[in-house]
């Protein structure tokens, strides 16, 4: 599984199938990644809580520098 | 807003509007790379790859539609010539000439200097327009102004470096691959990565 | 984390009313995302400080820890995260950011 297919995996772990979700190697380096994720789960939750949820999905792949920056356009559904 | 036309310098453009580099490069024009000569105009560079009128016009014309930075005019003033202490954080500066020295580069510099001054001098060329050019001398040029780094070290500049560099940080480098001196203008885009020229 | 060490970070991040822990500083910013935050302050006209954490690796992986935030710039206001260059971008965009800070 390359990087985006693990983050893409990660995230549907735990936003569920009903989330809409997009991860995107932005510069086309390995790097720099873009992802977009539509959810209802962050119904009520303030900007800090949406962004820690993502980034606790990615946390991993974050810790071991697969992904070395990451861009975040956070929706509720 | 400035009309740009044939008889601009590769060199003035790139000052005026740094993303004119990609309209050029796009149209087949290198103008980029250690033998780009910069200091050629438009006109000489039209000239060389043969285009035709059509064409240069349609350069042109989407040059003009770019978006020009505006270049401040700084002019020296009594305040630049003696050192400020700048403290941001976890760093110091010591800010002259209009440079935001750090504390290594006053360091390194002091030491290396051996009681000559420090002339820093911006001249056209290089890989993206500009060059700094930078030499330990006795004396300062006819056209260079006094500022004082430190008790041993003053820096002597013109006031065409002064406007152009005014708010850059200058750095001490010590790597495997860059060492020495840096000046670095944060409003500035254009850098090639050895960090010796910059574009405005 | 040692309490000593807490109380250090809980200072720096009231060192002043905004303060920005980022990627080189207010004058030579290191990486893209801290010069966007730096650029939209500077737009707004906001008195801030800028902590390098390049060079301080120390309070780099602390203030990961302590804000539960993975990455830099952090943004501080009255010494609580407002957040990255995402939600800092964002927050200028609707007006949210220029409310919080400048307005006393």
């Amino acid at each position: 599984m390359n990087v985006q297919e693990q983050a893409n995996k990660a995230l549907k772990e735990v936003f569920g199938n009903e989330a809409l979700i997009e991860v995107i190697d932005e510069r086309g380096d390995g790097r720099h990644y873009l992802v977009t994720v539509a959810s209802s789960i962050f119904k009520g939750k303030n900007r800090l809580e949406q962004s820690r949820l993502v980034y606790g999905a990615l946390s991993d792949l974050m810790k071991k520098d697969h992904m070395h920056a990451v861009r975040l356009e956070l929706k509720t559904l | 807003m400035q009309q740009i036309t044939e008889d601009f310098k590769i060199s003035q453009l790139f000052e005026l509007t740094p993303d004119s580099v990609v309209i050029l490069e796009n149209s087949g024009l290198k103008v980029t790379g250690c033998d780009a000569r910069t200091e050629r105009t438009l006109k000489e560079l039209f000239a060389h790859h043969k285009l035709e009128s059509q064409k240069t016009q349609k350069i042109l014309t989407h040059l003009n539609k770019l978006k020009q930075i505006e270049v401040e005019a700084h002019i020296p003033s009594k305040k630049d010539q003696s050192p400020q202490k700048i403290t941001e954080g976890n760093k110091i500066y010591y800010k002259v000439a209009g440079l935001m020295f750090t504390e290594t580069a006053v360091k390194n510099l002091e030491s290396l200097s051996e009681n000559s001054g420090l002339q820093i001098r911006l001249s056209a060329g290089g890989c993206s327009g500009f060059k700094y050019d930078y030499d330990f001398t006795p004396s300062p040029q006819a056209d260079e102004k006094v500022y004082k780094l430190t008790e041993k070290l003053s820096i002597f500049m013109n006031d065409f470096t002064f406007s152009r560099s005014y708010g850059s940080v200058v750095e001490f480098k010590l790597g495997l691959h860059e060492s020495g001196l840096t000046i670095i203008n944060p409003n500035k885009k254009r850098a090639c990565s050895c960090g010796t020229s910059i574009a405005f | 984390m040692t309490e000593e060490f807490k109380k250090h970070l809980e200072s720096l991040i009231n060192q002043s009313e905004t303060v920005l822990f980022m990627k080189g500083d207010k004058y030579l910013a290191k990486c893209g995302f801290s010069a966007q935050v730096v650029d939209v302050l500077n737009h707004l006209g906001v008195k801030f400080t800028t902590f390098d954490i390049l060079e301080d690796e120390e309070v780099r992986q602390g203030l990961k820890e302590y804000s539960n935030w993975p990455t830099f710039p952090q943004l501080y206001h009255n010494g609580e995260l407002v957040g990255g260059c995402d939600i800092v971008t964002e927050m200028f965009q609707s007006g949210e950011l220029k409310e919080l800070l400048c307005n006393k």
